[in-house]
């Protein structure tokens, strides 16, 4: 009797399993047919179909990559990426250090007033205006800036709770030992948070290399264009080349998936830890 | 004392300014302008005369402008239902008991990472009146029903809300991932014990728990769903006739007439809309768990 209900519930899983590999297709499909219409002729790519390539079009790949300028948009995205990312880790973790650690009512609303980022719209109309003033618009300067000021309240939010966790006690010992504010930070605090640096760095370059409308209203230059606004160009120019559209889309999406692959574990788990704990 | 030489305030100080003046400073100034006929190519230079509450008058009165605003918040709920209703039951799915979870969840995780932009243009494509989803209607003998389901007028809002769906579900399923490992297993033990039926465990135990995943997920999506630009721009740039137009589409458009105050009306509005439904998520989700 025992034996037979073991060998139905193993049944069962495996039948489960299976659904949800078929359950899968939905997400894995529209990726399957970019991915064989890369390597198409223009004509064969007309209807985006699911079957396989007849011949495999290598040139696809090196023409957009000439024309499409893809090298040069990669490096635009990733000056962009990278500085607001860095900036906003420096300027979140000592932030969320002494907002952490000195719970004074000021410091408590100031908490509250960074967590109110997590949910304003930003407006752009104002935002253009506030960055001709600083003489910023049409700048990667501006931009990076702009980022930064957006991922704070994540940042922020992501850092207090990890800092909460940790114990005060540290600090006490290195203030025995004579240490100050900056010592504390730097080589005691900074270093304990490597895990949720990870994982804000991740989901913060993540936002900031798929942003497409900030650089749409602030970056009209079409020599500073991310390689987001790159695809959406070539999107415009070459409509019915839905072969070179499809490879555009591969370069576009292939640094994406490289830090997901690597960092999807920190991703996930820190997504978790700070949006339900916190 | 003390806490004044280690916690120094000017440590918080660089993303205090930053935040401050690049993010909050841009929505107040927001009301302010909301409030002008900054008008960059009617006046001489970018002057902003104040004109009280003429554009939202305009835009209440205005039928077709109205409309923009109950479609917004009609993407916003109906895309945050079928996102929490679909994520959750994947998170159920793949908590435990299977082989590959890990690499499901990655699967269905993965979406959410990519710029809408991109997503965009594949479902386009998909969707394209030869493109893939008509070629697998008419495979399975539904031929009858396929259109272009962007450029026909009845189809083109429901669509975009699929694209956003399909985007977002595999974000609300990880935090729903965290909000049930986070239940501790002691209470199924007990309801098994009793001889609780998995549903019953599901609604007593399960569900009441889940409370704050709900809320974080409500939150999120509705900001998300009022706030949608990307996706709609590169999938219907707001046509057939007007019929995917959202907020953000049409500040983006008054913003290039140059009609800044309009555009920034517009944002008000978003603004004002994104608060209210924030607040109600909070006050219905906050209850207190263990009670």
């Amino acid at each position: 009797m025992k034996q037979h209900y073991q060998l139905a519930r193993k049944l069962y899983l495996i039948v489960k399993e299976l659904l949800a590999w078929c359950l899968t297709l939905v997400v894995l499909v529209p990726f399957t047919i970019v991915v064989l219409n890369a390597f198409k002729t223009d004509y064969a790519a007309l209807n985006m179909s699911l079957s396989l390539p007849s011949s495999f079009e290598w040139e696809n790949f090196v023409t957009v990559w000439e024309i499409g300028n893809i090298p040069r948009s990669y490096m635009n995205s990733l000056i962009l990426s990278v500085s607001s990312v860095t900036l906003s880790v420096f300027f979140s973790t000592i932030c969320a250090f002494v907002l952490a650690r000195n719970k004074t009512r000021i410091n408590h609303w100031i908490y509250i007033y960074f967590s109110l980022g997590l949910m304003f719209p930003v407006n752009m109309v104002t935002v253009v205006k506030v960055m001709r003033i600083f003489g910023l618009y049409n700048t990667r300067l501006g931009v990076i800036i702009l980022f930064t000021a957006l991922i704070i309240p994540l940042s922020v939010f992501l850092y207090y709770g990890f800092i909460n966790s940790i114990p005060t006690e540290l600090d006490e010992a290195a203030i025995m030992d004579g240490a100050g504010g900056y010592r504390i930070f730097f080589s005691i605090i900074f270093p304990m948070l490597k895990p949720v640096t990870v994982t804000v760095i991740m989901i913060n370059f993540l936002s900031t290399w798929n942003d497409f409308t900030i650089p749409l209203y602030l970056l009209p230059d079409p020599d500073k264009a991310v390689i987001v606004q790159q695809v959406y160009n070539f999107f415009g120019t070459f409509t019915a080349q839905w072969n070179l559209v499809s490879v555009t889309i591969i370069y576009a999406i292939l640094p994406i998936l490289i830090v997901y692959i690597i960092g999807q574990k920190y991703i996930i788990s820190g997504m978790v830890a700070g949006a339900v704990k916190g | 004392m003390m806490k004044k030489k280690i916690y120094r305030w000017e440590f918080a100080a660089p993303a205090l300014i930053f935040y401050s003046v690049f993010f909050i400073l841009p929505v107040i100034l927001g009301f302010y302008y909301s409030l002008t006929n900054w008008n960059a190519i009617k006046l001489s230079g970018e002057v902003a005369k104040f004109i009280g509450f003429d554009n939202f008058k305009k835009i209440f009165t205005t039928p077709t402008l109205t409309a923009i605003i109950f479609r917004t918040i009609y993407f916003g709920l109906v895309t945050t239902v079928f996102k929490n209703v679909i994520g959750f039951n994947l998170a159920l799915l793949f908590n435990k008991g299977l082989k590959t979870k890990n690499t499901l969840r990655s699967i269905f995780f993965l979406p959410s990472m990519l710029s809408p932009l991109i997503i965009g243009l594949i479902f386009g494509s998909l969707f394209m009146s030869n493109g893939f989803v008509n070629q697998l209607l008419t495979s399975i003998g539904l031929g009858h029903i396929t259109v272009p389901w962007l450029t026909t007028k009845s189809t083109a809002l429901g669509t975009t809300m699929f694209v956003e769906i399909w985007r977002q579900t595999g974000f609300n399923m990880v935090i729903y991932l965290a909000g049930l490992q986070l239940i501790d297993k002691v209470y199924y033990e007990a309801a098994s014990i009793d001889g609780a039926s998995a549903f019953q465990q599901l609604i007593h135990i399960t569900i009441p728990r889940m409370l704050p995943s709900f809320a974080i997920n409500l939150l999120l999506n509705l900001s998300q769903g009022l706030k949608a630009f990307d996706i709609i721009f590169v999938l219907t740039g707001g046509g057939p006739a007007g019929s995917t137009e959202l907020i953000n589409t049409i500040v983006f458009k008054e913003f290039g007439k140059k009609l800044y105050g309009m555009s920034a009306a517009y944002g008000v509005i978003v603004f004002v809309i994104t608060a209210i439904f924030g607040l109600i998520a909070l006050k219905v989700t906050n209850k207190d768990v263990d009670s």
